[in-house]
């Protein structure tokens, strides 16, 4: 039964992801691929100040600044699974555009098994990203 | 302990050392999902106790992680006086 909680959760992510894919193109990527969420006064990665590796959300702000500048290589180096989420953030203004107008409750969504397996499977992913990062400090230029 | 709780539980571990809002929100969403199913009736074979562990402690990470935000900005602007 598609209700007013249905029809504000398909406001809210289509304005969230709308509101993320327009601060992207605000900000400037940093060169060195990480750090560019300080540009909005957050402050920097504490797992890398203190452990001098970068965390697995290390290069995300990067990665979504270059994406929605088309610079697809560079987003993937800052950050392989910020690619996947880019993508995913796009698709779903048209998915929450689709939600509004066919009045499809988010539920159908997210009580399906397989949205539970993408879940599991965008994690996985995003230690998979983890590694890649760690292996390209250890082995740059190879 | 149901699948969603246990993935609920790293992430939230991991919220709390890193990841802050990426791993935390997943969590939430996760354990969540088992709390319902348990509230539901429809999966009495979880624990819906572990699920509201893993919801908290999401919550938590999400709490500390915006705590630490404001500290942050406190201190920059103590920092220009």
């Amino acid at each position: 039964m598609y209700n007013r909680t249905d029809k504000s959760v398909a406001i809210g992510l289509l304005v969230t992801a709308c509101a993320v894919l327009a601060v992207a193109c605000w900000l400037r990527p940093a060169a060195c691929g990480y750090g560019t969420h300080t540009q909005l006064g957050l402050p920097p990665c504490n797992f890398l100040r203190l452990t001098h590796f970068p965390c697995p959300s290390c290069g995300l702000t990067t990665c979504f600044a270059y994406a929605v500048r088309l610079q697809f290589w560079k987003a993937f180096l800052a950050n392989p699974f910020g690619l996947f989420a880019f993508f995913g953030t796009v698709s779903l203004v048209p998915t929450a555009i689709v939600l509004l107008w066919r009045r499809i409750s988010f539920r159908r969504i997210t009580e399906s098994v397989h949205f539970t397996k993408a879940v599991y499977a965008a994690t996985a992913l995003y230690l998979v990203s983890w590694v890649f990062k760690l292996a390209l400090i250890q082995f740059p230029g190879r | 302990m149901g699948n969603n709780t246990k993935w609920a539980l790293g992430l939230g571990v991991a919220s709390l050392f890193c990841c802050g809002p990426v791993t935390g929100i997943v969590g939430l969403l996760l354990a969540k999902k088992d709390m319902d199913e348990v509230a539901a009736g429809r999966a009495p074979q979880l624990d819906g106790q572990w699920a509201q562990w893993a919801f908290y402690l999401n919550i938590v990470a999400l709490i500390l992680f915006v705590a630490g935000i404001c500290l942050f900005w406190g201190r920059l602007g103590l920092g220009r006086f």
